[in-house]
């Protein structure tokens, strides 16, 4: 049996973590890979896309129904043969869905999913930040070694990327995950990648793609589909591509250096500034100096 | 999968390789079928049985029975001799486990009880702020108090629902201070919400044994046989193999009750491991099997004149 790449994808909410990771999927499949994506979110729609915006029974719905589980209760055949999975979890408001993804991960695990498939890669798109003791699961030893988070410019963004290393840096010595790389989404502006880039630069992560907001998206997705399946010919289909092979040379992996509190802090009003002065410069109206925040 | 016959449903069971390298066993729901709930007819409850069909019920009650970690896995992990056991949970949970030392304590010692038995009990007494914030700080103080206090061969970790549903990183708190404990740690992962099935504390156990405690054999001893068991007989009981297997020149190796560490390191060069109860303790008789070549039996168990007999003879 091959070793299979194993890599996990956090960012923040609505980030577009789905949406990237099926199409990595897809453009992975694409190239002949057997690939294994495992959404680890309650709301248990990693995968739609992959399944023409149809959702799949999940794990922990097998696992509620007390029945005796069989593999083909959990793993649904997707695009271009891409095997989906999702861990499913309880309603919002009820229950635990940390816990949830500790016992669906335990199951697979235990059913032996990887051995029977034997993938080359296993992609785990992993909710919101590092919450709890339960989405940490995926960065623990014996799952994910790799691990990506999603960003785009936007400050809230970055926190929760910033999050993500501090969970990664936690675990780190005890056989966990380590860092791989950010993904750079809904890259616009120059202005957007130079704020990335920054905060790459500060926290001594590296970028690994650039993903532009585009307008493919929007429609593959409003088909529930990927934009590697819907227009495989597009620059938005090639930059997924682009990114499937940097995410399969790439094999390096370190313990990423979260900010503190008050450095983020510091950090994300220098470049409020730095926007301010840009926008002086761009219309030429001056800002009064005391709306420049002390730094 | 459904099986026509029973000894097919045996065959699948008894084949299904054990993995050593995950942390626990599987639970017994999905590992054997296994149900403690049915609502039907006696004859039913055989023919599905037979079928391998046999369904869990459903059911908002219980009136009986405990958990994977009381029901009485605690108590008898407690008797183990030069080891401490740590509760990694709040206080209630080892309440079972901390009355059984008086208990204990009245086994007359010619009935197997070691005279220097005592209860080498600790909790990491877990609270509303251990739950917030996790807890493997406070348990990796629990473990540098019980090398100071005791000195023991191995550390028991007993989890809990509480670390199961926080997601305690059990493992991750182990291997950062084993290197500066001499005792070897032995997590059990016998959280009560992974099962309805008591026996799946039991597996969980095994696994653990199996996992850390038990080393790669020296030498085979021939003469020794491995009676495991999960305190499914009287203490009178014990004398009484002991006996048997002594007239034929056999030593029993009785595990776990009041067992030292060293006796579960030589599990692996026993010259077979018998059961008393082949439910409680299949999992360590395959997994034995499977890892040193041990071989083993799954029935009968010795009761009654015949059955005894067949017993001592495989």
């Amino acid at each position: 049996m091959t070793q299979a790449r194993n890599i996990a994808i956090y960012g923040k909410g609505g980030i577009g973590k789905s949406t990237t990771t099926s199409n990595i999927s897809a453009a992975l499949a694409d190239m002949g890979k057997r690939v294994i994506q495992i959404g680890c979110d309650p709301k248990s729609d990693s995968t739609n896309n992959l399944r023409r915006g149809r959702s799949i029974p999940t794990v922990l719905d097998a696992i509620r129904s007390g029945k005796k589980i069989e593999t083909e209760d959990i793993v649904h055949e997707g695009f271009g043969g891409v095997l989906c999975i999702e861990a499913g979890g309880p309603e919002p408001g009820v229950g635990c869905a940390g816990r949830g993804i500790i016992a669906a991960i335990e199951l697979l695990k235990q059913k032996k999913i990887f051995e029977e498939f034997n993938p080359d890669v296993v992609l785990y798109d992993v909710l919101g930040d590092v919450v709890c003791g339960g989405f940490s699961v995926p960065i623990r030893e014996g799952v994910a070694e790799q691990v990506y988070t999603v960003t785009s410019a936007d400050f809230m963004a970055i926190y929760a990327a910033n999050n993500l290393f501090k969970g990664i840096k936690k675990y780190a010595n005890n056989g966990g995950a380590l860092f791989s790389g950010i993904i750079a989404n809904s890259v616009i502006l120059p202005v957007h990648r130079e704020i990335i880039d920054d905060f790459a630069d500060k926290t001594g992560t590296t970028i690994a793609e650039y993903v532009p907001r585009s307008e493919t998206i929007t429609r593959s997705e409003l088909r529930g589909q990927t934009a590697v399946e819907y227009d495989p010919d597009s620059e938005q289909a090639e930059v997924y591509r682009n990114l499937a092979r940097a995410i399969l040379k790439n094999q390096e992996k370190y313990v990423p250096a979260p900010l503190e509190a008050e450095e983020l802090k510091g950090w994300a009003e220098s470049w409020s500034d730095r926007l301010l002065i840009k926008k002086e410069e761009e219309t030429g109206v001056k800002t009064p100096s005391d709306a420049l925040t002390a730094t | 999968m459904t099986f026509n016959a029973q000894e097919e449903a045996d065959k699948a069971l008894y084949e299904k390789k054990i993995d050593l390298f995950q942390k626990t066993c599987p639970n017994r729901e999905q590992r054997a079928n296994g149900i403690n709930i049915f609502y039907g007819k006696a004859s039913e409850l055989v023919d599905k049985a037979k079928a391998g069909c046999l369904k869990n019920h459903e059911r908002g009650f219980a009136q009986s029975s405990g958990c994977t970690l009381n029901f009485y896995l605690s108590v008898r992990v407690g008797t183990i001799r030069d080891a401490v056991t740590i509760f990694h949970a709040p206080v209630g949970c080892s309440s079972s486990a901390l009355g059984y030392r008086e208990l204990f304590r009245h086994v007359p010692v010619e009935l197997g009880r070691t005279a220097e038995f005592d209860l080498h009990w600790m909790t990491t007494n877990l609270r509303e702020k251990d739950v917030v914030y996790g807890a493997g700080d406070k348990l990796k103080k629990a473990i540098y108090e019980a090398q100071k206090r005791y000195d023991p061969k191995a550390i028991f970790i007993l989890t809990s629902c509480t670390t199961g549903i926080i997601g305690e990183d059990i493992e991750g708190a182990v291997s950062d201070v084993q290197p500066n404990i001499k005792a070897k740690i032995v997590p059990i992962h016998c959280e009560g919400v992974r099962s309805r099935l008591v026996q799946t504390g039991y597996d969980a156990f095994w696994h653990a044994i199996m996992k850390y405690l038990v080393k790669k054999p020296e030498q085979k001893q021939k003469d020794l046989v491995n009676v495991a068991s999960m305190l499914s007989y009287t203490w009178q009981d014990r004398l009484e193999i002991q006996g048997l297997l002594g007239k034929i020149g056999l030593r029993a190796n009785l595990i776990p009750e009041f067992a030292s560490v060293e006796q579960f390191e030589q599990l692996s060069e026993a010259a077979v491991t018998a059961p008393l109860c082949a439910t409680y303790t299949d999992y360590l008789s395959r997994g034995l099997e499977q890892e040193y070549g041990v071989p083993y039996f799954m029935y009968p168990s010795p009761m009654g004149i015949s059955n005894t007999d067949e017993w001592l003879r495989q």
